[in-house]
This record gives structure tokens, C-alpha cells and sequence, in this order.
């Protein structure tokens, strides 16, 4: 009999594991939905917004990593953000590095700034991590805006070059969606990998309780940097494809609240979770489009979210979302009897 | 196994634990007690890295290992319990135990990410020991449990399972049996003897002293600080120092 339990048991976890075979078809079922979206969407402005939608997913994903699942609060990400954004476009413009390799370079300078960041972080807790997050947000945010012979400052930077890719050069809206949804999808595919791993389960063990964490072998300190280095590389990835899909950039779009708006995307997704901070992005981009009359009240009603996520919503839409699921699944089960 | 030499702690003016000199004999069972403030969980945070010694050594397997960071002391092959639960509350049972496997696995980040042929093995493995251990600690049926959800009791033995997981050759126990009942306790010392059974050094604090009179091969007292006797339970509870300074008047075991 107890045999049996163990390997039923072996059994469902196996299966579990088996979601990743499964994963290859669902990542292709993706993509080919996206391409049909993409296809639909011959309107420039729809389009756009879905890239807006994967940039932020892809800046928010590296949030939850340090976040949601590390436990690590940071209102500097903006920071990261205009790290990618002017590291690319600098490089590509003043040094004629291609394209594509200038993205990949500023997302590493974002993970050296993160690593270096980190620290010192490491050694910090609550608010006192975010005090120094928020300091290195404006740091960047005042280095992008004073050197104006590198950044141009506030006039901004205009004509950044279209991402090119073996020749192929990203003009449309369309092409760049296609491009960001699919990093994106490797982007979740790989968060979700590196969660279920060895590693997720340290970086978990470090936000549940870094004493026993310590207790049981993990490096606290390593995995608390790890998470920065990999938060801050996907948040500078975002910023550089933002630079190369809107062909301008400014340091307005690097300020304190652009760290907000991924904070919010992410409580309101859903934290420490693989689709919450798509759904959030998702959300909050939409309901910003919606809202462009009303620009200035803009953090008013991210304000609103936040409150929402507070008393409401704990978990974030996922969170609801989890909850409704169970709801349904208690009910069958009571038919059932 | 492990030695201590000599050593001592000052918190401030407080000589929390002073010149202490235990050795504890590999394969055996050895209790720690004495009254409240006595040094006993200060001893176990210097042996097990969290507090630094002021003076004195900690020799374990013929290596000094005094002040050196936790994470490596359990690396080394000594895994500690606490006395206040300290669980990870969101993850599983089976999740806790797996963390727990940590430092005798070594996947890195890009073996993670790329899921190699290597990493999907180790996992696979942690999984089963993991089950196994599950399985010792008769936990096996909660194992999708989360770990805040578990009976009192449970949550020790899962302390225990997850202390285990590293490979441990000497397991620290910070009063495993505070807030068990008699049927609990029962349990629990037969399971801290199963463990001793298959070559893991036991290192056992505990107020309860029918429990740690009935399975320590070796027991030291300490009171403020010092040590006050060493010696087999027996000798302890005929030692007229320990009686007058721990145990109050007769001992009725």
C-alpha cells in the first residue's frame, strides 16, 4: 500500500514536471497567437501599446524576481530602466556597436549596476532598502539629466536606430511586437524555470526567513545579489527596447514614477507570480491609454490601484483569480457528495 | 566529533557562556541542559556560526570552525533546529525539505534556465530523497501540506526532516519537544534515537528531563554560563551540585 503512495506520489510530481514538455507547445501555441493578433492589429497605435505591454512585462518579471520572490523592495528600478535605455543608444549611436549586441551590453551594465547596488542592499531591510533604492533611482535619474554632452539632457536623444536583427531591420510597430512577445515569452519560460529550480527555492527560503535559510546552507547574501544582477538585467533589457521602439528618449520617462508604475504593475498583477506581472502590465497600460485626457491625474489613479491591492486584493488579480478557481473546485466537490 | 575549547562569549559586561570545554564523541547522543539563561542556545548559535566566540575554539572533525558564516557551517555537515519554529510558512512540506537539500546539490543558474539533461536529474533526486525523509519523519501524507498548516508537533518533526536533508553529520536539537504532548514526546524520542541508528551524531537540548534522562548517552550541565558536571544521566541526577542548582530538591525519574 505505501509503496503504491510513493509512487503516485513520484508520479504527480513527475507530471508536474512534465508541464515543460507541455510548455514547448504551449510557447508555440503562444507565438502563433500572437502572430494572429499581430496580423490583426495593421493599426500602428493597437500595436504599440501591446509592445508597451511586453516591455513592461518584461521590467515587471525582473521586479518580481527581486521583489515578489526574493523579498527585496526596490523603488529605483527606473534606475535599471534608463541604464538600458541610454546604454544602448549610446552605443549604437556614438560607438556604431550593432544593435542588437548594444541591447545585450546594457542589459549587462544594468546587471553590473545591480550587482554593485547589491552589495550594499544586501545588507538592508524594508524600508531602509527601499530609502537606498529610491536614492539610486534618482542618482541615474540626475546623471541622465545633468551630463548633457553625453545625454543631451532634458532636449533628450532623437533618432535612436531601429533594432536589426541578421539583416532584417524592425521598422513597424507590428515586427517590434512580434520581437518583444517572443522575448517575452522566453523571459517568463525562463523565470519560471529558474523558480522550480535549486535556485528559485533558495531565493524563496531567503524572503520566507533568512535565518533558517542561512541554517540550511544557503549563501544569503549571494542569492539576495543573484536576484539584483538578474532583476536589474531583464528591467535594463526593457529599457533598451524602449529606447529602440520609440526612437527618443528623455529623461522624463526615468523618473521616481516610472519605479512607481512597475511597483504598481507588479501589487496589482499579482507578486511573486509568472503571469502577474504581464496581467498588471497589461491592465495598467491599458487603463494609462484610456486615461491619456487626464495625464496629470495619472498617479492619482495608480494611487487608486495601489490602494485597491491594499485592502482588497492582497495576491493581485492572480491572487483573485487563485481564489475564484478554488471557489469553483469546492463547489464541484460538493455536487460530487 | 566536536570539541570545544575554552569557549566563551560576552555580550556586553554578560558572560553569556564561559570557558566551556565539551567534547562530544561521534555516534552518540549527548544532551545539553540546565536552567533558564544558562548559555545552552547560546552554545548551540556559537557551534552552529550565528554568534561569534569572544575567545576559545570550536574544533569539529579536526577543524577549527568558530566565527565562520552559518550557510558554510551547514555545508560542512552540522544542521541545527530552533527552538521557536522557523519554517518556511508559504512553502510545502515536500518545498521545505527540498531547500532543505541545498547544500548537498549544486545546480547553477544556467543548468536552471536551460534545464539541462544534469539539473533535471538532481531535481529528480532531491525529490525522492526528499520523499524518503518525508517518509523516516512519518510526514509522507502531508507532503503537499503547506508548512504553516501543519499540527505543532509536525511542525517540529518537519524542522527535523528539513535539518536532515542537508546530510548532516551532527544534528543540533533546540528543544524539540517544547509544546509536545506525552504521546508526542514519546514519538519524537524515538525518532531522535532511528536518527542516531544510522551514524548521525545527535546534539540535544531540552528542558525535559524524562526524555533526555531516557536517550542521551552524555550530559552536561551548564548554569550561567559554566559548566557545572558532565557525565552519563545517571551520574548527573546523583551529582549534588546539578540537584541544587537545577533540579531544586529530590529527583523522582
Amino acid at each position: 500500500m505505501e509503496n503504491v503512495n510513493t509512487n503516485s506520489m513520484i508520479d504527480a510530481i513527475k507530471n508536474r514536471m512534465g508541464i515543460l514538455k507541455d510548455n514547448k507547445i504551449k510557447t508555440i501555441g503562444i507565438i502563433a497567437v500572437v502572430a494572429v493578433i499581430a496580423y490583426m492589429l495593421q493599426e500602428r497605435y493597437l500595436s504599440l501599446i501591446l509592445c508597451f505591454i511586453c516591455i513592461n512585462s518584461i521590467a515587471v518579471s525582473g521586479l518580481d524576481i527581486l521583489f515578489g520572490y526574493t523579498g527585496q523592495v526596490s523603488f529605483g528600478h527606473a534606475g535599471f530602466y534608463a541604464i538600458g535605455a541610454y546604454t544602448s543608444t549610446l552605443l549604437s549611436m556614438k560607438a556604431n556597436v550593432p544593435v542588437i549586441l548594444s541591447i545585450l551590453l546594457a542589459a549587462l551594465l544594468a546587471m553590473i549596476f545591480g550587482t554593485i547596488i547589491a552589495f550594499p542592499a544586501s545588507k538592508l531591510v524594508k524600508h531602509f532598502l527601499s530609502l537606498m533604492t529610491i536614492a539610486f533611482g534618482q542618482m541615474v535619474f540626475m546623471f541622465i539629466s545633468v551630463t548633457d554632452k553625453l545625454t543631451n539632457g532634458f532636449s533628450g536623444i532623437m533618432n535612436i536606430p531601429n533594432i536589426k536583427v541578421l539583416g532584417y531591420t524592425f521598422t513597424s510597430n507590428q515586427s517590434y511586437f512580434l520581437l518583444f512577445a517572443t522575448v517575452t515569452v522566453f523571459v517568463v519560460i525562463g523565470k519560471k524555470r529558474l523558480i522550480d529550480s535549486r535556485i528559485g527555492r533558495a531565493l524563496i527560503a531567503v524572503r520566507e526567513n533568512p535565518h533558517a535559510a542561512a541554517g540550511m546552507g544557503i549563501n544569503v547574501r549571494f542569492y539576495k545579489i543573484l536576484a539584483f544582477a538578474v532583476s536589474a538585467f531583464l528591467t535594463g533589457l526593457a529599457g533598451a527596447f524602449y529606447a529602440h521602439l520609440m526612437g527618443f528618449i528623455s529623461p522624463d520617462t526615468f523618473t521616481a514614477n516610472q519605479s512607481n508604475i512597475f511597483m504598481t504593475m507588479l501589487l496589482f498583477g499579482g507578486i511573486a507570480s509568472l503571469v502577474g506581472p504581464v496581467i498588471g502590465s497589461a491592465i495598467l497600460v491599458i487603463v494609462t491609454e484610456l486615461m491619456q485626457s487626464f495625464v496629470s491625474y495619472q498617479m492619482l489613479i495608480y494611487a487608486f490601484f495601489i490602494l485597491a491591492v491594499l485592502f482588497y486584493l492582497p495576491n493581485g488579480v492572480v491572487g483573485i483569480a487563485a481564489k475564484i478557481k478554488a471557489f469553483l473546485v469546492k463547489r464541484r466537490e460538493r455536487k460530487v457528495k | 566529533m566536536l570539541k570545544l575549547e575554552n569557549t566563551t562569549i560576552k555580550f556586553g559586561g554578560l558572560i553569556a557562556v564561559n570557558e566551556v570545554n565539551v567534547e562530544i564523541e561521534e555516534g552518540s547522543i549527548f544532551g545539553l541542559i540546565g536552567p533558564n539563561g544558562a548559555g545552552k542556545t547560546t552554545l548551540f548559535n556559537i557551534i552552529s556560526g550565528v554568534n561569534k566566540p569572544t575567545s576559545g575554539k570550536v574544533i569539529f572533525n579536526g577543524k577549527e570552525i568558530q566565527g565562520i558564516q552559518p550557510y558554510k557551517i551547514n555545508q560542512l555537515g552540522i544542521a541545527r533546529t530552533y527552538q521557536n519554529i522557523n519554517l518556511f510558512k508559504k512553502m510545502t512540506v515536500l518545498e521545505n525539505v527540498m531547500v532543505g537539500c541545498h547544500s548537498m546539490s549544486k545546480s547553477g543558474f544556467f543548468s536552471s534556465i536551460f534545464r539541462t539533461k544534469g539539473q533535471e536529474e538532481e531535481e529528480k533526486y532531491i525529490v525522492e530523497k526528499s520523499m524518503e525523509i518525508l517518509e523516516f519523519m512519518e510526514l509522507k501524507d502531508k507532503s503537499s501540506f503547506k508548512a504553516s498548516n501543519l499540527s505543532y508537533g509536525e511542525q517540529r518533526r518537519l524542522e527535523i526532516s528539513r535539518a536532515l536533508a542537508s546530510d548532516p553529520k551532527l544534528l543540533l536539537l533546540d528543544e524539540p519537544a517544547a509544546g509536545m504532548n506525552g504521546k508526542e514526546k514519546e514519538e519524537l524520542s524515538e525518532i531522535i534515537k532511528k536518527i542516531n541508528k544510522k551514524g548521525i551524531t545527535v546534539l540535544l537540548v531540552e528542558h525535559d528531563m524524562k526524555l533526555v534522562m531516557k536517550i542521551t548517552d552524555t550530559i552536561c550541565v551548564l548554569n550561567y554560563g559554566k559548566k557545572l558536571a558532565l557525565g552519563n544521566p545517571l551520574a548527573i541526577q546523583n551529582n549534588k551540585e546539578v540537584i541544587e542548582a537545577y533540579l531544586g530538591g529530590g529527583l523522582s525519574v
